[in-house]
């Protein structure tokens, strides 16, 4: 009986104490490095798995300690199985995930995040990265991130239409864009392709319209310091998008039973002339688009004059789980994949995403499309500032991905819109939610 | 003669409590540890605030007040017994009928049988994706069909409409489930009794009467599981309606499942999405027991 006993506690106990050991590291063995990204060869990611595949190979090669354990998933999926991962002790080390404060805020302030504060004045991060890739992944002084995935949404349109129409590449103004939109529609084409069904459109497009009414710097005063949404420039951007371009038409009818499938098929048939959505989709246009030219402007400005200002975000953001046992490596896979040119030039290349690393090496060749979405957001009296989507609370993320339908469908009034969106976001304040009042607990 | 090494091998004799308990507890710890331990700490969970890490903050029934007066919780609550009306009407209704129809011995039935069940293989994400596309207003089925016919002014974004997106569910979600109530009604109509039909026609009653006073009284305790189970199921719904219409357009066809699931999920309200589901719980548990109990009293009477 104890013999019985002891084989059993033997059989139980020993594949435990090595499944410990594994996890742990000696110096010259070789180190695990658990990552979790969303590289999926799925849509729009094609390019940038083979893009971090290759990249994970040489980073492999240059530090041969060390062994990459990648796991790809859906935004979704991460979403979900982060936190509770993390906190059993079985997350990964580093994970690339949405960087706002509304997901990532409880995981910083259970102590899970790895302070990078230090490491990017010490790795040079400052310096070789955009800002926007620090400064979004950033609280209260606190660095907790890199964002990688430079995106921009601009307004694709199809080129050989508005020539065959002599319409202006970029209108100056909401009431030439108007204009363009009428002049499309007379000719039967569908002016914008965008649908409500998927909640990105939603809120993309949402920010969209208040980029171009409201001006920056209550912009910001609203994202960063909790100042008034409650501002007749936001009434009329949702007023204007929702209620009169819809009752004009210049959408796919329908348009909140449609989805981004649908999206993007009425513009590459070229049943719709332009389409609203970021640079994240030049993979599907370089992958689909073969009979006609595709090209960039800017959304325009509500009145000529103001300056243009166009979403950027960053995709997501590479983070550190600050219980690592492999703090230096976790450290030196970010700096490879983010602040490298080498790396650079492979994301650019092959990936069709703009990294965070500023200088790109010589001879870089970025796709046309791509390059032309950058020069456009280089001309002059064009700034960019982040979407809603990158700042906002939990509760007002929700809202926004659901809240233009409700408009186009009668459920809420603009003015409505505008109440309920201030009242989301002084909920939310109250809570500590918001970039104005999180703050990170000791 | 058993020798004492036999009899030492032996802890106990067969058919004692001991050996069954022995043979039962490795399903009744999997039942504990899977079944049992989740509801008690969803439970304990529902009487805190929990971002998903991190510490979990008391706040006692606080959760529980809340739901009572959150409008979404009521609009959810709402939303989930239309479509177990629905459900009803498109799922079972039909269900109950063909399952008359194909019982007969007619030729061919058993094709029928199989190709009316088949939905009921299909996964709910395949059913989600294949009805949305049907559903879709650029070429999708439905609206191709209103405007061949000249009925154009029909063809609207269903699953985009507030007045027909929670119908254009039920009827994806009803679909998945006739074949399956059939099956069920067609085993229960294998055991009445011939002889009563045979009396019913000699009594001169019409097809109408027969169903309504023969099949319906000696079916009635399957139809009242049929009913009872539709109804926990349909409270439970939660992948058709996420990957169809995520609850939209706003919140119209935002139910329990959905709701909880993005006030815990995304909104980081673990707390309280457990007291959503508690109460869920409660109130599906409470329909079951008062309809069982109505079915039993009129059995008896």
């Amino acid at each position: 009986m104890m013999r019985k006993l002891s084989l059993i506690l033997a059989v139980l106990i020993i594949p435990a104490m090595v499944a410990f050991a594994a996890g742990q590291t000696e110096p010259g063995q070789k180190a695990i490095l658990k990552v979790w990204d969303q590289w999926t060869e799925e849509g729009a990611q094609t390019g940038a798995a083979q893009a971090i595949t290759m990249i994970e190979k040489s980073f492999m090669e240059k530090h041969p300690n060390v062994t990459v354990e990648r796991t790809p998933m859906q935004v979704e999926e991460m979403t979900n199985t982060l936190k509770p991962a993390i906190a059993a002790g079985r997350g990964p080390d580093v994970f690339y995930s949405e960087v706002g404060i509304g997901f990532v805020g409880p995981i910083i302030q259970a102590g899970y995040i790895m302070d990078l504060t230090k490491v990017a004045k010490e790795r040079g991060w400052i310096e070789k990265l955009y800002p926007i890739s620090l400064e979004l992944p950033s609280i209260n002084g606190m660095i907790y991130g890199v964002g990688h995935e430079l995106e921009f949404v601009p307004v694709y349109y199809n080129k050989n239409i508005f020539k065959a129409l002599g319409l202006p590449a970029q209108p100056k103004s909401i009431a030439e864009f108007e204009d363009v939109c009428q002049k499309l529609k007379a000719a039967g084409y569908i002016p914008m392709a965008w649908g409500g069904k998927d909640w990105w459109y939603q809120s993309n497009f949402t920010t969209e319209v208040l980029w171009s009414f409201v001006d920056k710097k209550k912009i910001e005063d609203g994202m960063y310091r909790d100042g008034s949404w409650s501002l007749p420039e936001v009434r009329n951007a949702i007023e204007t998008a929702f209620v009169k371009w819809a009752k004009n038409g210049f959408f796919i009818p329908n348009p909140t039973a449609i989805g981004s499938n649908e999206v993007n098929m009425e513009f590459i048939q070229q049943k719709a002339a332009m389409h609203i959505t970021g640079s994240w989709d030049i993979d599907t246009y370089v992958k689909n688009v073969k009979d006609f030219e595709v090209g960039t402007m800017l959304f325009p400005p509500a009145r000529a004059g103001k300056p243009f200002n166009t979403i950027s975000f960053v995709g997501s953001g590479y983070l550190i789980n600050a219980k690592t046992k492999v703090p230096k490596a976790a450290v030196d896979y970010v700096d490879y994949v983010c602040a490298d040119p080498d790396t650079a030039r492979i994301w650019v290349e092959v990936g069709n995403k703009v990294p965070p690393f500023k200088n790109l090496p010589a001879g870089t060749k970025m796709n046309p499309m791509l390059q032309e979405t950058l020069n456009t957001l280089l001309m002059d009296a064009s700034e960019t500032t982040p979407g809603l989507a990158m700042t906002v609370p939990p509760e007002v993320m929700s809202f926004l991905q659901k809240s233009a339908s409700m408009v186009l469908t009668g459920q809420i009034t603009s003015d409505q819109w505008v109440d309920e969106f201030q009242q989301l976001w002084d909920k939310s304040k109250a809570e500590g939610l918001t970039r104005g009042s999180f703050k990170v607990s000791q | 003669m058993k020798t004492e090494a036999a009899l030492r091998g032996r802890s106990a004799p067969v058919g004692s409590p001991f050996v069954g308990f022995v043979f039962v507890l490795p399903a009744f710890t999997l039942f504990c540890v899977f079944g049992i331990w989740p509801i008690i700490r969803s439970f304990v969970l529902s009487l805190h605030e929990w971002p998903g890490i991190g510490a979990e903050t008391w706040k006692g029934l606080t959760n529980y007040a809340k739901a009572f007066t959150d409008p979404i919780v009521r609009l959810s609550f709402f939303n989930n017994a239309v479509y177990s009306i629905g459900i009803i009407l498109v799922g079972v209704v039909p269900g109950l009928i063909l399952s008359i129809l194909l019982v007969s011995t007619m030729k061919g039935r058993l094709i029928f049988q199989t190709i009316f069940f088949f939905p009921r293989l299909v996964s709910q994400v395949i059913v989600a994706v294949v009805w949305s596309w049907i559903y879709n207003p650029r070429f999708g089925l439905v609206d191709r069909f209103l405007r061949a016919v000249g009925l154009e002014k029909f063809a609207i974004g269903w699953l985009g409409d507030p007045q027909w997106a929670m119908w254009a569910v039920i009827v994806a979600g009803g679909w998945t489930y006739f074949g399956f109530c059939m099956v069920i009604f067609m085993a229960a109509l294998q055991n009445t009794d011939p002889f009563l039909y045979d009396a019913a026609l000699i009594d001169g009653a019409n097809s109408f009467q027969i169903f309504a006073h023969v099949t319906i009284p000696q079916i009635q305790h399957v139809l009242t599981m049929v009913v009872v189970f539709t109804l926990i199921d349909s409270f439970k719904v939660f992948d058709i309606i996420y990957l169809m219409t995520s609850g939209g357009p706003g919140d119209k066809t935002q139910i329990m499942a959905t709701y909880i699931y993005r006030e815990a999920f995304r909104h980081n309200h673990y707390g309280y999405g457990a007291a959503v589901s508690i109460l869920l719980t409660v109130f599906i548990l409470a329909v079951s027991v008062i309809i069982l109990r109505i079915r039993e009293r009129s059995a008896e009477a």
